[in-house]
């Protein structure tokens, strides 16, 4: 039975793919399907037509803690795009508002007909009440109860895919048209057009197999003269089961590129501890060396290869050892490190989305949009000071 | 004999040609890191005589120092048997006592405004302020590798093997006495 619901899941899927939809309906994305589960703006939606509108004169507070203030810069470059925003966010509303009511009335029809499934197995389902045709599977299968509690489970699935689609497309034109101008307070830039895929970062060696990538976004600037690429990505895999094709998530999360205070030639990574055994293998077949370090501490937590055995200590001092140990601790030590082309990546993984929007239901000031960026921003510009990366100290 | 007599005496060679092969592997380890402290120093060798150069013009009263330095620098450079535990323990000596002076000839380049602003001066000393992070790097790969070899030499069974073939523990990089002792920041800041 879950065989024939993950089939079904995998069909789905492909049919979205074919139509380019299938990033707004991964289950990466999903959290915009939040929205629909706000049950009571839902219920004054469907049947009051009740929608929280724009207040102009209260379009966002100023309190996200920033060096200088950001409401100059939202009254420049933001303000002027709230009108429009608001008008989708409402058009939006109410195709979910008629959509809501289009898919109850089909569901009604479809699940009042009587239908009855013959026990006989035949390519189409056909009872002397009622006809119902299904393409579903092209294979010869028994129609049962199950699987008609599994065609109730598929078809509601589908009803609340057409109703959250025009939520997922107002919350993407705010992460293409808004969030890049709030990254321009920071003198960052929409690097996704020079950038579009993570190839680059492949040869830190530090980056997981993929097939798929669902990149969220790229933007590239420099804060107390340390360069920063941040990128937000999903990184998936196919693999063959014996449900067919099927993509597992083998990253989510931040890839953070820093340029670093020294200069360098080869390659350092630093892992998580794999055990004596995998440390070992890791070893014979990478040209990297394992490197023991000084420090306890650092050694039970993380494995470090290089290409050369002196520079790994040379970027690893004992005090920045101690640094990353601080810095891994602030991300629940999923984090990884790889110092290539003198520079630091960082590779972060996050369960969820850095950079969440805010509801549907809630007017469009971006207030909470652009208060997440600020924050996730000032975590990144403190990993500078964390590690130091501005000070030249030559020691 | 039976094939089991055979079998535990190809184990047992096994485990002897394993031991032995982790202690040369330990020793060409050490000797590596050795060779990386001399590469490194070689950087500083080729950038003494620059620093000293501008500091000539300024440090009319340091004479003795820069002459220290300069035989120290010759010193340094001298061929050494790499598998000697002395040879070795003296050349690393003549390094730190170099290291040393250098440190004792940036302190009095503070005294002096003139030399610590010229331009080529700041850059030499920049530049020698890296070489040194990189020599510190050496010198910490050199110290893990003789604790890997020492390791080996002295602790049974590896060690039997060592002594069959000759191989010594070898010294670790120590830091000077006067290096050790607490700095008094008053006597700078007069």
């Amino acid at each position: 039975m879950l065989d024939v619901f993950f089939r079904f899941l995998n069909l789905f899927y492909r049919v979205l793919d074919l139509f380019g939809l299938k990033k707004f309906f991964s289950l990466n994305n999903i959290i915009h399907i939040k929205d629909l589960f706000s049950l009571k703006d839902l219920f004054n939606l469907v049947f009051f037509n009740k929608i929280q509108h724009l207040d102009e004169n209260d379009c966002f507070k100023d309190d996200a803690g920033t060096e200088k203030p950001f409401k100059p810069h939202y009254n420049k470059y933001i303000l002027p795009l709230v009108k429009e925003f608001e008008e989708k966010r409402l058009v939006a509303l109410q195709k979910v508002r008629h959509r809501i009511f289009i898919s109850v009335f089909l569901c009604l029809a479809l699940f009042l007909l009587p239908i009855d499934f013959s026990n006989d197995p035949k390519y189409f389902g056909i009872s002397n009440k009622a006809i119902f045709v299904t393409t579903f599977d092209p294979f010869y299968i028994h129609f049962h109860s199950n699987l008609r509690a599994l065609f109730t489970v598929f078809i509601a699935l589908f009803f609340i895919a057409y109703v959250y689609f025009p939520i997922a497309i107002y919350h993407s034109s705010i992460k293409y048209k808004i969030l890049p101008l709030v990254f321009t307070f920071f003198d960052f830039y929409d690097n996704s057009k020079n950038a579009s895929s993570i190839e680059f970062l492949k040869p830190f060696g530090i980056i997981p197999k993929y097939d798929n990538i669902d990149l969220k976004y790229n933007v590239k600037g420099a804060n107390n003269n340390v360069g920063i690429e941040l990128i937000e990505t999903i990184l998936e895999q196919i693999v063959h089961t014996k449900r067919g094709r099927e993509q597992t998530t083998v990253f989510s999360g931040i890839f953070v590129l820093f340029t670093m205070n020294k200069t360098f030639k080869g390659k350092t990574i630093i892992i998580h501890d794999l055990g004596l055994i995998v440390n070992w293998v890791k070893e014979q077949f990478s040209n990297l060396e394992n490197i023991k370090l000084e420090d306890p501490v650092f050694e039970d937590k993380f494995q470090v290869f290089s290409t050369d055995q002196i520079e790994a200590r040379y970027l690893l001092t004992p005090a920045f050892m101690e640094r990353l140990l601080a810095l891994s601790s602030m991300f629940n030590n999923k984090i990884k490190f790889s110092f290539y082309n003198n520079k630091l990546l960082l590779m972060i993984e996050t369960a969820e989305n850095r950079f969440k929007p805010d509801s549907i239901f809630m007017p469009s000031t971006f207030e909470y949009d652009i208060k997440t960026v600020l924050i996730e921003m000032q975590a990144i510009f403190n990993i500078i000071d964390t590690l130091k990366l501005s000070e030249k100290t030559g020691l | 004999m039976g094939i089991s007599f055979w079998w535990i005496l190809l184990l047992f060679a096994g485990i002897i040609y394993f031991l032995y092969a982790k202690v040369i592997s330990n020793r060409n380890k050490m000797l590596e890191a050795l060779s990386g402290i001399d590469v490194q120093m070689k950087k500083r060798f080729d950038l003494i005589p620059n620093i000293l150069k501008i500091a000539q013009k300024f440090l009319e009263h340091e004479k003795n120092l820069i002459t220290e330095i300069t035989q120290l620098r010759t010193k340094v450079q001298s061929d050494y048997n790499k598998k000697d535990k002395n040879a070795v323990a003296e050349h690393l000596s003549v390094a730190e006592g170099l290291q040393s002076k250098m440190g004792q000839l940036m302190i009095s380049a503070e005294n002096y405004p003139n030399l610590k602003s010229n331009e080529t001066m700041v850059q030499a000393m920049r530049t020698y302020n890296e070489v040194e992070a990189e020599i510190a790097a050496a010198r910490r790969f050199y110290n893990a590798a003789v604790t890997q070899l020492n390791n080996s030499v002295q602790i049974f069974p590896s060690s039997f093997i060592a002594s069959i073939i000759g191989i010594e523990d070898m010294p670790f990089l120590k830091t000077d006495e006067k290096e050790k002792a607490p700095i008094d920041v008053d006597k700078f800041l007069k």
